[in-house]
């Protein structure tokens, strides 16, 4: 589904143009299906990893391969075929203030130029799962923090997308929030979507007792099918 | 598609809505240019009609010696038919002068007792050379210096209009080339500073950018609202100017109609209205939609 061939991102500062090596001759394969956490301090390379497979960075070196094709350099015009299989979850999702929920949600497909009657079907149907249904006439404003994480994953679920990318989703959340949204996550892993979830939160990374990337300093130092926290 | 069309335009109506404090220094950029457009459309027909007028009223008299043969005027008058521009050569023989000259001034005591005195018909018959055009004025003279028909030739009245229809050729063309710098200066100055406002609002529906790109909203479904936008302010810049130049035509018609000659500018305003109107609202809407394009350029980076 997914494969890194040795890939290395450098990022030069603008200021003096010193290179920042974000992730080095990194490789690894991910396939269908499979729920992987990359995990690793601040500054380790999990969101530069995140952003690669997004496409909102190209790597310096190497290649990426999404579901069998090189998505190393795409143009313009492809890039948002690629984000349309994808779904990406942020720390701290942004959302059109003036819309309801429901809008918030009704937009994405709008943007991607979904008919009505499928709009009125799946919106409704992707809030009851990710247990949103009874605050569907609520503006963003109104949720709580653990609530507006569920609707970035509605938003990044409504596309069916393949694959979901998830980079701190539970950051600023409380314990209680933080189990919901990776019980969430495994739910959608079990309808068959493939999720990426970059965190350091030891205790989801122990709990979830699947495959786990370790990153440090842009390197894979571990690569493990039930992983723990070690660091 | 035509779905995607239709939520293009509601998004931009929204934002238009959305961002209402853009719309009064957007369109004021933009009604200044399209103004100066239309005004200098209004202009320009102006000053050819004016040009018309006095190539209709230039004209060039050869008088020719006193009883010369008809036959011979009538060879020059097919002679000077032969240069390329000249589309009327009047004869008007002695008598047909003197015929006119009677029936303008026969009632004047002064002419008739001088006419008296004199006992014959002291006027000379002549070919007036109306309809030319302005560029073939050298080639009559230069005809006339070295014609045949020299010796029939008694005096020529050559025609000051040569020289105010150059003046105003040249009065026209520098007025075409100021006008043509000052509105592409105008044109850059508009989309710069429509650029600015409308990267303000563009800023403003970041969020919306984002989440767009994000799910892979293709990039023309991105800048679709924002290009409905400078299209509807292109239009309404459009209108404005178009109104504040029939109300200036109609204000200064009156009040220049003497001075270009008896040339009514509302006139010209009523007959190329429809031209006028087109050419301002595609002025406004290209001047809208390329600083929109512009401006939404950094944001459509992936």
């Amino acid at each position: 589904m997914l494969k890194f061939e040795k890939v290395t991102k450098i990022y030069f500062l603008e200021t003096n143009k010193t290179p920042i090596v974000a992730l080095s001759n990194v490789s690894f394969e991910i396939k269908e299906k499979e729920f992987v956490s990359i995990i690793g301090k601040s500054g380790a390379g999990k969101s530069t990893l995140l952003k690669l497979i997004a496409k909102e960075e190209e790597p310096t070196s190497g290649k990426i391969f999404f579901d069998g094709k090189d998505i190393t350099h795409l143009n313009n015009s492809e890039i948002p075929l690629l984000r349309r299989q994808i779904g990406i979850i942020f720390q701290n999702p942004k959302f059109l203030q003036k819309r309801t929920v429901f809008e918030n949600v009704k937009y994405v497909l709008e943007a991607l130029g979904k008919k009505d009657e499928e709009i009125e079907r799946d919106v409704p149907m992707v809030l009851e799962i990710v247990g949103l249904a009874d605050k569907i006439n609520s503006l963003p404003v109104e949720l709580s923090a653990g609530e507006k994480q569920k609707l970035s994953i509605a938003q990044a679920l409504i596309h069916r997308p393949k694959v979901v990318l998830a980079d701190e989703p539970t950051g600023n959340l409380d314990p209680y929030n933080t189990l919901d949204i990776i019980n969430l996550l495994l739910k959608i892993n079990e309808m068959g979507t493939t999720v990426i979830l970059a965190t350091h939160n030891k205790e989801i990374v122990n709990r979830l007792k699947k495959r786990v990337i370790y990153l440090e300093k842009g390197k894979i130092i571990r690569d493990e099918d039930k992983g723990s926290f070690i660091l | 598609m035509l779905l995607s069309l239709k939520r293009i335009c509601k998004l931009g109506w929204e934002g238009l809505i959305r961002e209402k404090e853009t719309i009064l220094p957007t369109i004021s950029v933009l009604f200044i240019a399209t103004f100066l457009v239309g005004s200098f459309l209004v202009l320009k027909k102006t000053g050819e009609i004016l040009v018309e007028k006095i190539k209709e009223k230039a004209d060039i008299v050869i008088y020719l010696k006193k009883n010369t043969k008809e036959e011979d005027i009538l060879k020059l008058r097919d002679s000077l038919l032969q240069i390329p521009g000249i589309k009327n050569v009047k004869y008007v023989s002695e008598k047909e002068a003197l015929d006119e000259f009677l029936s303008l001034y026969g009632e004047n005591p002064l002419y008739k007792e001088s006419l008296e005195i004199i006992g014959e018909n002291p006027l000379l018959p002549s070919l007036h050379i109306s309809s030319f055009d302005i560029e073939s004025y050298d080639q009559i003279l230069n005809f006339l210096e070295n014609t045949e028909f020299k010796d029939l030739i008694d005096h020529t009245s050559y025609p000051k209009t040569k020289l105010i229809i150059e003046r105003i050729f040249s009065f026209v063309s520098k007025v075409e080339k100021i006008g043509m710098i000052i509105g592409i200066t105008f044109f850059i100055i508009a989309v710069f500073v429509n650029f600015n406002t409308i990267h303000l609002a563009i800023l403003n529906s970041r969020e919306e950018i984002e989440i767009q790109r994000r799910v892979g909203a293709s990039n023309w479904f991105i800048r679709g609202p924002f290009l409905f936008r400078g299209f509807i302010y292109g239009i309404l810049a459009g209108i404005l100017s178009f109104f504040m130049l029939f109300f200036c035509c109609w204000f200064f018609s009156n009040k220049l109609y003497d001075v270009l000659g008896g040339i009514n500018i509302f006139s010209i305003f009523k007959e190329q209205w429809w031209q006028i109107l087109l050419i301002q609202f595609g002025i406004g809407v290209l001047l809208a939609e390329i600083s929109t394009f512009l401006a939404l350029q950094n944001f459509l980076k992936f």
